[in-house]
């Protein structure tokens, strides 16, 4: 029993936060102040929830390269549709405004899925290019300039204001634990129950584990394409406009170049590359791991230039460990 | 309609690609075919040409490299710093061509040793190639960074420089033929050769296609990993001297988009993601149709991300044209033969 634990890929990732934790916690006391890791928390929120659409795309077998320029061109333009609105004198309550982007989001990815499941191109190639077509159209046909506070509607500056709980720090400023925590917890839970328990979810997994015999199962490949793809757009609609909000500008080149880092934060959390594999709960703590790492080692008086470098390693020193851990448990059920 | 079908379909539908969008932009903008424009495009065939060859190969094998433009910066940091330690103002010119040579060598080995790490990772441990390449591309850039600290090394000689910059056969006007791309060439052509004619070229391919019916005859397959990232990661080298040559510096973060350059390149040249199909030889005709869409585009000024969106239709619609001409192929077969069942069944591919 213990030793079928020990082998869970959750069990390494927790254990790998206490230990950095306690390290981080030794070497710089402020690391384990509130204020810290409630600020933690806070820059979770992002990776997080994008993280979710990003492990449906994997455990489905193939990897998403579009989710950020999906979250962008939705979240930007529903604020830069807002804003107009706004101008013209309506409040639109925050609700309104993630359900508009998240639509926007499962569109975007409805197109992902007929270039996948129509045409037969590689997720990886039918996404990367999706994801500079999608740029493209935006910066054409939305915008390209900033959206700043000013303009912003009105409901998403109140929500990157909202705190749950607050105290004053030291300094005077208010402290708490920011809302879009919530957020993130519930679109993980939400995640976590249709991928579990609804058959929907269950058919990712089978098709992520052999495409031939699920579908000689009886699952539609085809449909089953279709709710992976809208899934992992709605996903990141909702994570473009809770960042967007969070940081209070609607940049659009804000989330450029990050696909791989969260990307690698979906795999350490145990998702398996060849899909098939993977859970809600790793890829949480994949995801609070690889940004307690990156977003910490100043506090511990490591130069910023070896943060590359360090993230790097640990990719490396997850799967190694990932790998060692799939062979033991093979060995494991072998034996029984 | 028999000749035709003898041409490999790929190489005659980019030939076609390349003689409609040259023709295009010249009838667009008259400047396109001036000799200064022609041979500035024969300069950035020859840089971008090597790190398609790379995914080239690498792709052949059913893997993915995106380490190659790091490893690319770390060669030319690395040679940046011998460069400023071994030279000053007065060294003599032998002594720099000395240095320069020994960079040479230093250099395509430390590519060398970066492509054994990523084989040694994948071939070992099993990790796929494309978490591999991802970490050791971080890793890399990661020793650059903490080398310059995020500075660009700038003490490069100026007879690398303007090495890098000659050209041979100049009739008046016309500048000749940049001895980068005659590099890139001679590159590109021994590796062609490499991949379509001997023993090891047949087994990546056969590798690439099916990893396990490779195993079962006698295919060294772990061998095969180690060649395949050794050679990506030597030519990754070069590149990275090349650039280092042409811009005069080198810095932990240039050539941001090389890699989907690259990859572009590649499956636009009908060299399959999936391993084991595609040409090296068409690449070169890729490579071409690629850059006059690049060069035409900023003649008309249109604006670097609009460029890189229709990069993406193009692949889109590269690859849709392929399927339909893929499948009216097999109902043309399927006229013949009534194996409609077993291919269709087969052909379900993900990645």
């Amino acid at each position: 029993m213990i030793k079928r634990i020990v082998l869970k890929n959750e069990f390494l990732s927790l254990s790998m936060i206490l230990l950095f934790g306690i390290i981080f916690g030794i070497a710089n006391p402020t690391f384990l102040s509130l204020i810290n890791i409630l600020d933690l928390l806070k820059m979770c929120v992002k990776p997080a929830i994008f993280a979710c659409g990003v492990m449906i795309v994997l455990i489905s077998g193939g990897i998403d390269m579009s989710f950020l320029w999906i979250g962008m061109f939705s979240a930007y333009s529903t604020s830069k549709l807002f804003s107009i609105v706004q101008a013209n004198g309506t409040i639109v309550p925050f609700a309104v405004i993630l359900l508009v982007s998240m639509f926007i989001g499962a569109l975007l990815g409805s197109i992902n899925s007929l270039l996948v499941s129509k045409f037969r191109i590689p997720v990886f190639i039918a996404t990367l290019s999706s994801a500079n077509i999608f740029m493209g159209i935006m910066f054409q046909f939305v915008g390209s300039e900033y959206i700043f506070p000013e303009q912003m509607p009105q409901s998403m500056i109140e929500f990157s204001n909202k705190l749950l709980f607050s105290f004053p720090s030291q300094g005077g400023t208010l402290v708490g634990l920011h809302v879009s925590v919530l957020y993130a917890i519930a679109a993980l839970l939400i995640t976590h129950l249709v991928m579990r328990y609804t058959m929907m979810g269950r058919s990712v997994y089978a098709l992520g584990g052999d495409a031939s015999s699920a579908e000689r199962v009886g699952f539609s490949l085809i449909k089953t394409n279709l709710f992976v793809f809208m899934m992992a757009g709605l996903i990141a609609g909702l994570a473009g406009a809770i960042a967007i909000s969070n940081i209070q500008v609607a940049n659009p080149y804000d989330f450029q170049g990050q696909e791989l880092t969260v990307t690698a934060a979906v795999i350490i959390g145990g998702t398996r590359v060849t899909g098939g594999k993977g859970s809600v709960l790793g890829v949480a703590l994949g995801v609070l791991l690889t940004n307690l790492i990156s977003q910490n080692l100043i506090l511990v008086g490591v130069p910023p230039e070896y943060n590359k470098f360090v993230f790097g390693l640990l990719i490396i020193f997850a799967t190694i460990v990932q790998a060692v851990q799939e062979r033991a448990r093979k060995a494991l059920y072998r034996g029984l | 309609m028999r000749i035709i079908r003898k041409i490999d379909n790929k190489t005659l539908q980019l030939a076609v690609i390349c003689v409609v969008l040259f023709t295009v932009m010249a009838f667009i903008r008259p400047k396109f075919t001036s000799s200064a424009n022609i041979y500035s495009m024969m300069m950035q065939i020859g840089t971008s040409g090597l790190f398609a060859v790379c995914i080239a190969i690498v792709y052949l094998s059913r893997g993915i490299d995106l380490s190659i433009i790091s490893i690319a910066n770390l060669v030319g940091i690395i040679c940046g710093v011998i460069f400023r330690t071994a030279l000053n103002e007065s060294s003599s010119d032998a002594e720099v061509t000395g240095v320069i040579l020994l960079c040479v060598l230093i250099g395509i080995f430390i590519g060398m040793l970066c492509g054994f790490i990523n084989g040694l990772l994948i071939a070992e441990l099993g990790i796929f190639p494309i978490l591999v390449t991802l970490a050791t591309q971080n890793i890399f850039m990661g020793i650059s960074m903490i080398i310059t600290q995020g500075r660009a090394e700038t003490d490069i000689p100026k007879s690398l420089i303007q090495f890098a910059d000659s050209s041979i056969l100049s009739i008046g006007d016309f500048r000749g033929i940049p001895i980068i791309l005659l590099l890139f060439l001679a590159i590109y052509v021994s590796l062609s050769v490499i991949v379509h004619k001997t023993p090891f070229g047949f087994k990546l391919q056969w590798h690439g296609s099916n990893s396990r019916v490779s195993f079962f005859n006698a295919i060294d397959n772990k061998r095969v990993i180690y060649t395949t990232y050794i050679l990506s990661g030597a030519v990754a080298a070069v590149g990275g001297l090349i650039i280092t040559g042409r811009t005069g510096s080198a810095k932990a973060d240039y050539g941001g988009n090389a890699v989907f350059q690259a990859l572009l390149t590649c499956v636009l040249a009908g060299i399959s993601p999936l391993g084991g199909r595609g040409k090296v030889y068409n690449l070169i005709l890729s490579l071409m149709a690629l850059q006059f869409l690049s060069t035409g585009f900023n003649m008309l000024r249109i604006s670097p991300l609009i460029r890189d969106s229709l990069y993406g239709f193009l692949l889109v619609f590269s690859i849709i044209m392929e399927y339909l001409i893929e499948k009216r192929r097999v109902n043309m077969l399927n006229k013949k033969t009534m194996l409609t069942e077993r291919m269709t069944a087969s052909r379900y591919t993900r990645s």
